[in-house]
């Protein structure tokens, strides 16, 4: 029997990543691993920065998102298009996110050895304005999160 | 003597012309911007009503807590108003709107006391709002004809961090709507706290899903959380929402703005030539005359 599918899409402020159907949609949330499935209940949850995993019919696909949120709605009213094969909708909202397929390793790990660089000179300056630095070092922890979780995911 | 006011003409006419190719160039460059800048309003629109559905949902979910933590402060003291224009000028009344929109906003809210807070994008703001004599408190320039989100994070960071420590108490932002290729206005939002989503549901994203949902959705981490977690992130997508739409306004209003000049320059060139042709003619006349007149002037003395 064929698995039931639903509509499914994550999608970045630039681009939709991937519309369509799935059987299956993965992902990592601050409470654990979840898989949402055809009939979810519906659910709002935050996204942790991981792989996400969305098993089509034909092919499975998995992309890095750096955190988001995941929303799952039935589809009365939210699917209109599918109204007569009721199912769910799954969005995952994510601000930066990627095919895995698409990461470039030496990027990441030229953008993780310059954060690094940069925080550690961050410290040994006192002078600097406070606000900024902190601002910046928080923009840099973030650089580093995600050049470190692409090079990790590149790597499996 | 006449001919100098001819070769003055045609200097002027050289100089219209090349002013016109000029304008034309960069007419036709905004007018192939607009149809991309469009497109970036189109494929950012699922996440931006994504981030609007959660909001709404999160907050039917929880009435008491979206309360507390939505809707407008009734007596702000620290407000930080955040003025979006451009990187360049020559485009018509863009820049001018949302910098005068947002100095009227600026009277009014110190006109009830309290303190303000200014942040700007695009080159052009800072320099109107110092020689008016407001405190710029920070500004980014650099990234208006092309925002991307990594713009719209760092601007969104910086006017949210200070909102979640509790040192301001609301955010507003003065943007310019792209509404279509003809319309663009400038629109006073409130960012910070969240608007109540009453209003966001009128706006059409789907306030049947939030109906239809309420009461039965699960939230993971609890509402409160959520929405806290939430509110940055949802600054983040306004903001990237406000750049891109103003780009596209402001490739929208220079090709307006350049067309109307290279029509100028066509219309005043043409006069130019029409002034040209008749100091010549008249330069003729008189040489013609001259010669006449001269040549009468002697035909006595020879016949006699």
């Amino acid at each position: 029997m064929a698995q039931a599918t639903f509509a499914a899409n994550l999608v970045c402020p630039e681009r939709a990543l991937f519309e369509g159907r799935a059987t299956a949609v993965s992902c990592r949330t601050s409470d654990g691993l979840i898989t949402v499935m055809a009939l979810h209940a519906e659910l709002v949850a935050d996204v942790v920065p991981g792989v996400v995993t969305i098993e089509g019919e034909q092919q499975t696909v998995s992309y890095v998102v750096h955190g988001g949120f995941l929303h799952v709605a039935t589809s009365v009213g939210a699917d209109a298009e599918n109204a007569d094969a009721p199912g769910t909708t799954v969005t995952i909202l994510a601000g930066v996110a990627e095919p895995v397929s698409e990461i470039d390793l030496p990027r990441a790990e030229a953008a993780k050895a310059a954060a690094e660089a940069e925080l550690a000179q961050l410290g040994s300056n006192p002078g600097d304005d406070e606000g900024s630095a902190a601002a910046r070092r928080t923009a840099l922890e973030g650089d580093l999160a995600r050049a470190e979780l692409r090079i990790a995911t590149a790597r499996v | 003597m006449a001919g100098g006011q001819e070769r003055e003409l045609r200097r002027r006419i050289k100089s219209v012309n090349a002013t016109k190719k000029i304008t034309k160039a960069m007419e036709l460059i905004a007018a192939s911007q607009i149809s991309k800048s469009q497109a970036r309003i189109h494929a950012n629109r699922p996440y931006r009503d994504g981030m609007v559905r959660l909001i709404v949902e999160a907050a039917s979910a929880n009435k008491s807590i979206a309360a507390k933590m939505l809707g407008t402060p009734e007596n702000p003291k620290v407000i930080t108003v955040v003025c979006m224009a451009g990187d360049r000028g020559l485009s018509g009344a863009y820049n001018s709107s949302a910098l005068r929109a947002t100095e009227r906003l600026l009277a009014e809210k110190k006109a009830t006391g309290a303190e303000i807070r200014l942040v700007t994008v695009g080159k052009k703001a800072p320099a109107y709002f110092r020689f008016r004599g407001f405190d710029v408190y920070q500004s980014f320039q650099g990234f208006s004809d092309k925002p991307v989100f990594e713009n719209a994070r760092e601007v969104a960071g910086a006017i949210a961090a200070p909102f979640t420590a509790g040192d301001v108490d609301q955010v507003i932002l003065v943007s310019t709507a792209y509404r279509s290729a003809a319309v663009q206005e400038v629109v006073v939002n409130q960012l910070l706290p969240l608007p109540a989503p009453e209003e966001d549901a009128m706006d059409g994203a789907a306030p049947q899903a939030a109906k239809a949902a309420e009461g039965y959705t699960d939230f993971e981490p609890d509402v409160e959380h959520l929405l806290a977690e939430l509110a940055p992130k949802a600054v983040e997508a306004e903001v990237f929402a406000a750049l891109l739409e103003g780009a596209a306004s402001f490739h929208a209003s220079q090709q307006r703005a350049m067309a109307a000049a290279t029509e100028n320059a066509e219309e005043l060139a043409r006069t130019l030539i029409r002034t040209m042709n008749r100091a010549r003619q008249d330069a003729i006349t008189t040489e013609i005359m001259e010669i006449v007149g001269g040549a009468e002037a002697l035909r006595p003395a020879k016949g006699a």
